[in-house]
């Protein structure tokens, strides 16, 4: 059907309607008028009709009544009468309310009789009224006549108004219902009709609607396939491209040429592999076998790269007819964000401190290798999850709501020192760094604030505060060694000037004794001073060996023979009653030592262990043995011994009053000499023990100790590149174990013993500025076989040198003088007589100019002052015992 | 006070004016009827010259200011010419103050006509096209509802107020 054949018949359809409503309409009404007016007119035409009859049957009431009273009224009445029943006959005849009546048989040939009655009758009334009776008998037969036909005429509808009445109105009712019946089923065709017709119509609207829809929907497939950020192809069932857009052939330009619909897919595929353009470790055949087993299931999502770097995420899914659909992204700067977070993660993984993310309930969300060994968070125990709390102390939790958190979010930052609370339940000290993060978004408040959440950093503390703890350490040594270097510097200034004076009295008492008869009362008093001023001597001699350690002279000794040489000094020193054991390894026990200083260092501890011991039965014991040093296999000692490389360490432990205290660090040697001290006295408490070096320090009663023998112990054991280890318990004793390196054993050969003393007159100049000292130290040089000339000055010396230089074979200076000093002395005799033997003696020896003395030439001798006399001499001897020229006497 | 007096004044004068014939009228006494009497009227009236009834004869109720109404009836064929008394004119002249007429006709057929209906243009009709009409004819009064000028009133109601052959009218 065309379009304008489908108008005209929803045209016509609708004025057929229109045409049947509106005639159906029109009916209903003409009936329902109809139905009232013949109604209406049937009720009131019976009634004009029973108005007749009234009317008829009055007359003749009238007509009798003047026949028997002729009065006028009854005249006068009968003609009202009359002329009312006259009135009567047109009204039924002719008047429209009469007019159903009138169809009742026999009611118009009826009344058309009376009609043409009317004036016959008339005529008969006026002769009645005229006097003649004789009417009266005409009237009255014909009137009763009428009665009977009026009343059969009346009564037919009377009769019939209840029952016809009744008739009549059902046979409407049914007409009416028929009617509706007509209606309604007309008006149901002809609403079916119009919804038929309505139907028809939207489905053609419809599918009109639903074209141009496929069409619209098509051409926006289209403009989004083009205009998609992704490469799309689609292939059908027998494997030919079908659909491929733009974004396709910018992916593959290389391929451009044959990416276009109808081109077989699998030859697409291997062009591509073929062309070099997809990065493959297979080769063409074994990568498309693979490449198509991806498209033969359902549908598979994959990555491929190609061979100019860039990386293509493909999503393939099969359509229901067979097709496969395939949607290529290029996900290269994905890829590279991924392997850039990749990198990063690793360095977060790879950092020695460790790294934890939290989530705003401060829940581990993500813990570093790092952080979660910090933790002792290692196999199943992971922390992801877990409140950063919990791997807190509890005086550490209540620091994390009320101060840290808060603080980070106010400052960006909170770092500082906590307590770590391990897997195992140890501790460790941690510094942390937690860091907000920005917020993440999400919704809802967390108990710590509506913000995102934290990172943090740890890091392991332990190593830092033992670090800390050592240079603590290291500080207080420092200061130990300052005090120690001050104490020193005032010592040997003291002793400096001190030993000069000494030397004079000892030399002047000297030689009172050697020129005093033996066994006279002045001789006694002379040996008396010399006694005295040796132990004036060695105060000073301890102090500056304390002071000034290294300034003694080593030489190699056998350390049994210093300790056997010692023995009886040692043991007179103690009381009898003290049991004193000596025990002494089998070897030698060759150290490079001062034998005066390790005598004395004997001498002190033995004292020492005396006075510890006092009235107690206890018994000292002195062991010397040989040690290896650390690391060499076999050895026995324990590591309080002596390894360490610290200067002071304080060990043991309070609670049983042990004390194990060491000082000086070993120099390194390939053995140690053990020399071991010890008594079972009443032990040290720690805080005397930590004192017990310092210089003047001391528990003895006044007049008793010096507070320098320990000091003195100390400085001469440093000094000697040793170690003294102290091990006490209050109580039970004290061992102080010297351990001093060893020195070559074949050092210790004895030099050749000198040429018998006297033979050779040797002639020394000595030069000193204090003539006390000088004149002792002359005095004494005469007294040992020597040819001495003692001169005050520089000047003098030089004087006498030149006089007769071939004479002088050895000059003993001072080194400090007025005028010419002792260094320009030795120089320019030097400069005269190479091999002269030139001793420059100085209470200090660092104010040597060591480079001065070099550039002097020659052998220069130092000797610390007081000058040794037996030091002297041997050093006298050994330099003229090898001089060319024997002075012949 | 000048204006208000002005006013009075022309409202004493308006009112005097249309109420003065009305109330001459009204105090006018009734004429006795010379003739036969075809038109009597009681009830609650103030006229009367019979009694407590007003008797009209032919002559009197033809004297009474005339009015004509040309309609038809179901009873009539065509269109007629009525005239005769307006009811309104009537009930005027005899001073009536009810609400309710009861007519009555020569055959005792009574119908109740409200007073209100004098309002209608209701012509008490001495004349049909001129000539009086007889009793044969639905004379010598029927009371006519102007039909045809006034189409909404024709129905069951007003056909049986229409009543001819009419003898009297009783107000109350």
């Amino acid at each position: 059907m065309t379009r304008r054949t489908e108008g005209l018949g929803r045209w016509v359809a609708f004025a057929a309607v229109l045409l049947f409503v509106v005639a159906l309409i029109g009916a209903g009404i003409q009936l329902n008028r109809e139905q009232s007016v013949r109604f209406r007119s049937y009720r009131t035409g019976v009634w004009h009709l029973v108005q007749a009859q009234v009317e008829l049957l009055r007359l003749r009431d009238a007509l009798d009544r003047y026949m028997l009273h002729r009065t006028a009224t009854a005249r006068n009445d009968l003609q009202m009468r009359f002329d009312i029943f006259w009135s009567r006959i047109p009204v039924v005849l002719e008047s429209e309310e009469a007019a159903t009546i009138r169809e009742l048989p026999g009611v118009v040939p009826t009344f058309r009789r009376i009609l043409d009655d009317l004036p016959g009758w008339d005529h008969e009334l006026r002769r009645l009224l005229a006097g003649e009776d004789g009417a009266y008998t005409g009237l009255i037969e014909d009137f009763d006549e009428l009665v009977a036909p009026l009343q059969a005429l009346t009564h037919t509808p009377v009769e019939a108004d209840n029952l016809g009445g009744k008739t009549l109105e059902a046979r409407l009712s049914e007409l009416t219902i028929a009617f509706g019946a007509l209606f309604v089923a007309g008006a149901f065709v002809i609403l079916v009709l119009l919804r038929q017709l309505g139907i028809a119509e939207r489905l053609r609207d419809d599918a009109r609607f639903a074209a141009a829809q496929a069409s619209e929907a098509r051409r926006h497939l289209s403009d989004v396939l083009q205009s998609v950020d992704a490469g799309i192809t689609f292939v059908d069932a027998e494997g030919r491209l079908q659909l491929v857009n733009g974004q396709m052939r910018r992916y593959y330009p290389a391929l451009s040429d044959r990416l276009a619909p109808g081109t077989n897919w699998v030859a697409l595929l291997h062009d591509s592999v073929a062309r070099g353009i997809i990065r493959t470790s297979l080769d063409a055949e074994p990568w498309l076998a693979d490449r198509l087993a991806r498209a033969t299931g359902g549908g598979a999502t994959f990555e491929q790269e190609l061979a100019d770097g860039r990386v293509l995420l493909i999503g393939e899914r099969r359509t229901a007819d067979g097709g496969l659909v395939t949607v290529r992204t290029d996900v290269t700067a994905l890829r590279r964000a991924r392997v850039a977070l990749e990198h990063r993660l690793a360095a977060i993984e790879a950092s020695f401190d460790g790294i934890a993310m939290l989530d705003r309930e401060v829940r581990y969300t993500y813990a570093s290798a790092a952080f979660a060994r910090l933790l002792g968070a290692t196999g199943a125990e992971r922390l992801e999850g877990r409140e950063l709390e919990r791997s807190l102390v509890p005086e550490d939790r209540a620091r994390l709501a009320r101060v840290m958190i808060p603080e980070a979010r106010q400052y960006g930052a909170w770092r500082g020192e906590v307590t770590a609370l391990r897997a195992d339940g140890t501790t460790v000290p941690i510094e942390i760094n937690l860091k907000p993060l920005p917020d993440d978004g999400s919704a809802g408040a967390s108990r710590f604030g509506d913000t995102g959440g934290f990172i943090c950093v740890a890091r392991d503390l332990t190593e830092r505060h033992r670090a800390e703890a050592a240079r603590e350490a290291l500080a207080e040594q420092f200061h130990f060694a300052q005090k120690l270097d001050a104490l020193g510097r005032l010592a040997s200034g003291i002793a400096h000037d001190f030993n000069n004076i000494l030397a004079a009295i000892q030399g002047h008492a000297a030689v009172l004794v050697h020129d005093l008869r033996p066994g006279s009362n002045e001789r006694r008093i002379a040996e008396r001073i010399v006694q005295s001023g040796e132990r004036g001597k060695e105060l000073v001699d301890q102090v500056l060996a304390f002071a000034r350690a290294e300034s003694v002279e080593r030489r190699p000794v056998d350390l049994r023979d210093v300790v056997e040489g010692m023995r009886q000094v040692l043991r007179a020193s103690v009381p009898e009653a003290v049991p004193f054991e000596v025990s002494l390894p089998d070897a030698a026990v060759p150290v490079l030592a001062n034998t005066t200083q390790i005598s004395q260092v004997l001498l002190n501890l033995c004292i020492n262990a005396r006075d510890a011991i006092e009235d107690r039965a206890g018994r000292i014991v002195l062991t010397l043995a040989v040690v290896p040093a650390p690391g060499t296999p076999g050895r026995g000692a324990s590591p309080e011994d002596y390894a360490g490389a610290s200067a002071l360490h304080v060990g043991g432990d309070t609670a049983s009053g042990r004390t194990v205290l060491s000082v000086g660090a070993l120099a390194a040697a390939p053995g140690y000499a053990r020399l071991a001290v010890r008594d079972d006295g009443c032990g040290i408490e720690r805080a005397v023990a930590l004192r017990m070096f310092d210089p003047f320090f001391t528990t003895k009663p006044p007049g008793k100790g010096t507070g320098l023998g320990l000091s003195a112990v100390q400085g001469i054991t440093v000094g000697h590149g040793g170690r003294i280890v102290v091990d006490t318990r209050v109580g039970a004793g004290t061992t102080f174990t010297l351990y001093l390196p060893l020195a070559d054993p074949a050092a210790l050969a004895e030099p050749a013993p000198a040429a018998g003393r006297g033979q050779v007159r040797n002639g020394i100049i000595v030069v000193d500025d204090d003539e006390l000292v000088g004149g002792a130290l002359a005095t004494r040089l005469e007294r040992a076989g020597y040819e001495v000339s003692f001169c005050h000055d520089g000047e003098e010396a030089l004087e006498l040198f030149e006089a007769a230089p071939a004479a002088v074979d050895a000059v003993v200076t001072d080194l400090v003088m007025p005028g010419v000093d002792g260094l320009s002395v030795a120089r320019r005799m030097l400069a005269r007589r190479p091999d002269l033997v030139v001793v420059l003696c100085t209470g200090n020896a660092d104010r040597i100019d060591r480079e001065a003395l070099a550039a002097a030439g020659g052998a220069i001798e130092v000797l610390l002052k007081p000058v040794d006399m037996r030091v002297l001499r041997r050093r006298l001897r050994e330099r003229l015992d090898r001089l060319p020229r024997v002075a012949a006497e | 006070m000048g204006r208000v007096a002005c006013v009075l004044a022309v409202l004493a004068v308006l009112a005097l004016t249309l109420a003065a014939p009305w109330q001459a009228r009204a105090a006018d006494p009734l004429p006795e009827p010379r003739g036969h009497v075809i038109l009597r009227v009681t009830g609650a009236i103030e006229i009367c010259n019979e009694g407590k009834a007003a008797a009209f004869d032919r002559a009197m109720l033809e004297a009474l200011p005339q009015e004509t109404v040309a309609t038809h009836t179901p009873w009539t064929e065509g269109r007629d010419t009525y005239t005769g008394v307006s009811l309104a004119t009537l009930l005027a002249r005899l001073g009536a103050h009810g609400s309710m007429i009861d007519a009555a006709a020569l055959n005792d057929y009574v119908v109740n006509i409200p007073a209100s209906d004098a309002r209608l243009g209701v012509l008490i009709a001495t004349r049909r096209n001129g000539q009086p009409m007889p009793v044969r004819d639905k004379g010598p009064l029927w009371i006519i509802y102007p039909l045809d000028s006034q189409p909404e009133l024709d129905g069951k109601e007003t056909r049986a107020k229409m009543i001819w052959q009419l003898k009297s009218l009783h107000i109350r």
